[in-house]
C-alpha cells in the first residue's frame, strides 16, 4: 500500500469521527442537556470523574476484572482449543456441545456464577472469562483442523519429534487463526465483565452505569460510556496490531511491486 | 545392488467410517539402480502417490516390503528426501528460512546452515529471493523453494510426487530442464511420479506405467534417449513414437 493511499484512509477515518461528534452535538442541542448532554459536556464530566476520583476506583476494579478474566479466557481457551484441535475423539465429542453452549445467551447463566462466586470481583472475572474463552478456543481448534496436512507430512519426512513438530510447524501455522480469537475473546471478556457489574455488584464501570441510570444523571452515564469505549478501542487497536504483525500484513514485506 | 527395491507391495485402505475397503496397490514390484531417473506414470487415483509415500516411509504397506539402501523401510529416513505435489513451503518463513528448516531440525550449526542453504538456493535459481516470503513468489518459485528445502539435506534418493503438477505448461518444461541439470550435479537417484506421459519420457531413463486402481505395474520401458537432454515442447521423433505406443496402453486405464 502506498503512503498516499494510507493517508487517504487515515483522513477518511478522522472524518467519520468528526461527523459523529457533529451529529452528537446537533442532537444534544435539539433535545437539551437533561436527556443528551453534548460531547464537550460529557468530556468535562469525564475529566471531573478522574480528577475528583468518583470514577477512578471503579475504573481500576473493572480493569482488574477484565485483565484477570482475559488471562483465564486465554489460558482455558487455548488449552481447550489445542486439546480439541489435536484429538479427533475430543473434537467429535465436544465440538457440538461447546458450539451450542456458545450460542446460548450467556447472560442467562449469570445467576449460577453469582451463586458460585458470590457478589464480589471473582464472579465478574469468572463471567468475563466464560465469555472470552469461546472465541479463543473455537478459533484455535478451527485453525488446527484446517491446517495444511502437507506441512505435517514435511515434518514427518524430516523426522521431527512431537514437541519439535508442535513448536516449529503446528504453532506457527495456527497462530494467525489464534490471534483473531484472542482479539474477539477480549471484546467478549469486556462484555462479560461489564454485564456482570451491571447486574449485581458494588463496584466497577457497569455498577456506575446502573447507579447513574437510576439517578438519571445523563452526563455521568455518557462519561462512563466514553471511558468504556476508549478502553475497548485501545485494546482492540493493540490486538489488531498484533494480529497484523503475526499475519505479516504490513507493507514491509512487499518488495515486488 | 539396486538402491530401491519394491517387493510385492500391496496397500488396502480400510476406512473406519465403515465404508468399503479401497485397494490402492496390488502386488507391485520393481527396483531402481543408484543414479537412475525413473518416472512412474499412471491415471489419476492409481495409487502412485501412495506408492511413493510407502517408499518414503510415510505410510506402511498392507503386504510386501520396500528395501532402501539394503535396509527395509520402517519410517522416514535421512537418506531419502521427498517433494510433494501441493505447495508445501511454510508461509511464515522466508525462502532462506524455509531452506534452512531441515538443517535446523538436524542440529546443523547456524553458520553451516547459511552456507549450505545459499548454495542450494543458487542451484535452484532463487538467488535474489532469499528474503521473500512464499506469498510473494509464483507457484513455480515456491516449488523451487520446496525442492531446495529437500535438496539441502543431500538425500541420496529424491522422491518427487508430481512436483510440477500444479504448474502451467511452460513452467513445467523450464523446471523439468532445471531438474535434469540439478540431478546431474547432485548425482542422486530420482523417482518421479507424474500423470504426464510426455513429461515422464522427457525426463526419465525408465518409465513405469501403472494401471488404474488397484495400481499394478503394466509395463516398464527404457527411454534410451542420450544425456544430457534439452527439453523442447515437442519431443523427438523416436520419443514421439514411444509416447504414442505407451499412450495406447495408458488410454485403456484412463476412465
Amino acid at each position: 500500500m502506498s503512503r498516499n493511499l494510507s493517508w487517504k484512509i487515515r483522513s477518511g477515518q478522522i472524518a467519520v469521527v468528526c461527523a459523529f461528534m457533529v451529529i452528537w452535538q446537533f442532537l444534544a442541542s435539539r433535545t437539551g442537556p437533561m436527556f443528551l448532554p453534548g460531547p464537550a459536556s460529557a468530556l468535562r464530566t469525564l475529566l471531573d470523574g478522574l480528577q475528583r476520583g468518583w470514577m477512578v476506583s471503579h475504573l481500576w476494579t473493572t480493569l482488574l476484572e477484565v485483565l484477570w478474566g482475559y488471562a483465564w479466557a486465554v489460558g482455558v481457551g487455548l488449552f481447550v482449543g489445542f486439546s480439541i484441535g489435536a484429538s479427533p475423539l475430543l473434537f467429535g465429542a465436544f465440538e457440538g456441545p461447546l458450539l451450542n453452549l456458545y450460542a446460548v445467551p450467556k447472560v442467562t447463566l449469570f445467576p449460577l456464577f453469582l451463586a458460585a462466586f458470590k457478589l464480589g470481583i471473582p464472579s465478574k472475572i469468572a463471567f468475563g472469562a466464560f465469555h472470552g474463552l469461546f472465541p479463543v478456543a473455537i478459533y484455535t481448534w478451527t485453525a488446527m483442523r484446517t491446517m495444511n496436512p502437507v506441512h505435517l507430512k514435511v515434518a514427518r519426512s524430516l523426522r521431527l519429534g512431537r514437541l519439535e513438530t508442535f513448536r516449529s510447524v503446528v504453532f506457527p501455522a495456527v497462530l494467525p487463526g489464534i490471534v483473531v480469537g484472542l482479539r474477539l475473546g477480549f471484546n467478549l471478556t469486556l462484555l462479560g465483565v461489564v454485564l456482570g457489574e451491571m447486574f449485581a455488584s458494588r463496584a466497577g464501570m457497569g455498577f456506575l452505569l446502573m447507579s447513574f441510570g437510576a439517578a438519571f444523571d445523563a452526563s455521568r452515564i455518557l462519561a462512563v460510556i466514553l471511558v468504556l469505549f476508549m478502553l475497548a478501542l485501545a485494546a482492540n487497536a493493540l490486538l489488531l496490531a498484533f494480529e497484523r504483525r503475526v499475519k505479516g500484513i504490513p507493507e514491509l514485506h512487499l518488495r515486488v511491486s | 545392488m539396486p538402491i530401491i527395491e519394491v517387493r510385492s507391495l500391496s496397500k488396502v485402505y480400510r476406512p473406519n467410517t465403515g465404508a468399503p475397503p479401497v485397494e490402492a496397490l496390488r502386488d507391485v514390484s520393481f527396483s531402481v539402480e543408484a543414479g537412475e531417473f525413473v518416472a512412474i506414470v499412471g491415471p489419476s487415483g492409481c495409487g502412485k502417490s501412495t506408492l511413493l509415500e510407502i517408499i518414503a516411509g510415510l505410510q506402511s504397506p498392507t503386504a510386501g516390503e520396500v528395501v532402501v539402501l539394503g535396509k527395509p523401510v520402517q519410517g522416514p529416513r535421512t537418506e531419502v528426501g521427498i517433494v510433494f505435489q501441493e505447495d508445501s513451503t511454510f508461509p511464515w518463513l522466508s525462502t532462506l528460512e524455509n531452506v534452512k528448516f531441515g538443517l535446523k531440525a538436524r542440529g546443523v550449526p547456524p553458520a553451516v546452515q547459511e552456507t549450505l542453504a545459499k548454495e542450494v538456493i543458487q542451484l535452484v535459481g532463487l538467488q535474489g529471493f532469499e528474503h521473500h516470503y512464499p506469498r510473494e513468489l509464483s507457484g513455480g518459485m515456491r516449488q523451487r523453494v520446496a525442492i531446495a528445502r529437500t535438496l539441502v539435506l543431500r538425500p541420496q534418493i529424491l522422491l518427487m510426487d508430481e512436483p510440477f503438477g500444479a504448474l502451467d505448461a511452460q513452467t513445467r518444461i523450464v523446471l523439468g530442464n532445471e531438474l535434469l541439470r540439478i540431478w546431474q550435479e547432485i548425482q542422486a537417484t530420482i523417482l518421479f511420479v507424474t500423470h504426464d506421459l510426455l513429461e515422464a519420457l522427457r525426463l526419465a531413463d525408465r518409465v513405469i506405467l501403472m494401471t488404474r486402481r488397484p495400481g499394478q505395474i503394466k509395463r516398464i520401458v527404457e527411454t534410451a534417449a542420450p544425456r544430457p537432454r534439452e527439453q523442447t515442447p515437442v519431443a523427438s521423433a523416436k520419443t514421439a513414437e514411444l509416447a504414442n505406443m505407451l499412450w495406447e496402453e495408458l488410454r485403456q486405464e484412463v476412465v
